[in-house]
């Protein structure tokens, strides 16, 4: 393992501790309460970030698996399969706190709301592609497959994102990215979410990096089992 | 030719064989994401879910639980990915002292033979 990979992974960790910590006491005692939903609105700060990165994970996953999948490297594909592995964590975060933000607010944990039924997709896209990965057929066979459901699956991504502008929808708009108005957050609650953004974002990078090497080492290992069968 | 289009055909015939699991994979899907398109079950959920906010909002506490249960559940979620991985490097550590065990054999095999070959 080369050092700069090393220290970029320890850079990452303490970034990422020391912004949650950061994160943390803006949550609970700078933002205000949002006037309408009081305290619950403060999953926001959590939920909103990790969303967000269960959307970029099947994105990185599909780019990985594109220059696995027409320029043949094995690197690409171990991160596709460790993207991949992370933005599962991460989807079935957001789902479980989406759900636990939708009791006290709707008054129920689950409703067939486009934004949150295209998430279930996505989270059995993910599964589909780690059940793949694991049972069907293994070696570069097993990678293309992976590849190709991968990229088919990147497509929900988009529609995630604008589905609450698609269709009639509960779930509240977009306040981060592209599509959202410029003025739909309170400043102190933009910065404390971009805060957050930035927390999740390096331990994502952090996990992300920590389970590829785990991956490499993984095929590293097999391979050297089978030369010497 | 022929053994150009053989090839092909080797190649596609996995892939074929996959096909039910992703057909099923695809209907599965299409179920899931049907009340998208047919637009039902949202506006009874909204009715319900302002009232809901608005019974709750007499108390600003009241979803106090709610809040750290996120909290928990996430950090959970994460320390127990973290304790996968960990699972998955003592495995991995397994294997490799395997691995050195049976180059560690295979070595003691070759200075064996090799004496004996001297005698």
């Amino acid at each position: 393992m080369p050092r700069t990979e090393d220290h970029l992974r320890d850079v990452l960790i303490v970034a990422s501790a020391i912004l949650m910590a950061a994160t943390l006491y803006l949550t609970f005692f700078y933002v205000p309460t949002d006037a309408n939903l009081g305290v619950s609105q403060r999953i926001f700060y959590f939920h909103v970030p990790i969303a967000i990165l269960a959307l970029l994970s099947v994105v990185v996953v599909a780019v990985a698996s594109g220059i696995h999948l027409f320029g043949k490297g094995e690197r690409s594909d171990a991160v596709a399969y460790a993207s991949a592995e992370v933005g599962f964590v991460f989807c079935t975060i957001a789902i479980v706190t989406g759900a636990i933000w939708a009791k006290p607010v709707w008054g129920v944990w689950w409703t067939w709301d486009p934004k949150l039924t295209l998430t279930l997709v996505l989270w059995f896209i993910y599964a589909a592609y780690l059940m793949l990965r694991a049972f069907g057929p293994k070696g570069s066979q097993g990678a293309r497959y992976g590849a190709v459901l991968a990229l088919i699956g990147a497509i929900d991504a988009p529609i995630i994102y604008y589905a609450a502008e698609l269709w009639r929808s509960t779930h509240p708009n977009l306040v981060i990215g592209p599509a959202a108005e410029s003025d739909a957050l309170d400043p102190r609650m933009l910065v404390t979410v971009l805060v957050s953004l930035v927390a999740f974002v390096a331990l994502f990078v952090y996990l992300i990096i920590e389970r590829y090497s785990l991956k490499k080492a993984e095929t590293d290992v097999d391979e050297i089992f089978q030369y010497a069968a | 030719m022929s053994t150009r289009y053989s090839s092909t055909l080797r190649k596609a015939l996995p892939i074929a064989k996959s096909a039910p699991a992703v057909l099923l994979g695809l209907i599965v899907a299409a179920f899931l994401a049907a009340p998208v398109y047919a637009g039902y079950g949202i506006v009874e959920n909204a009715v319900a879910a302002t009232t809901f906010a608005q019974a709750t909002d007499s108390d600003p506490e009241a979803n106090l639980p709610f809040l750290f249960a996120v909290y928990i559940l996430t950090w959970a979620g994460f320390f127990g990915y973290a304790f996968y991985m960990s699972r998955r490097q003592r495995d991995m550590r397994r294997e490799i002292d395997a691995l050195k065990q049976l180059l560690l054999d295979s070595q003691e095999q070759d200075n064996a033979s090799s004496q004996e070959e001297s005698r």
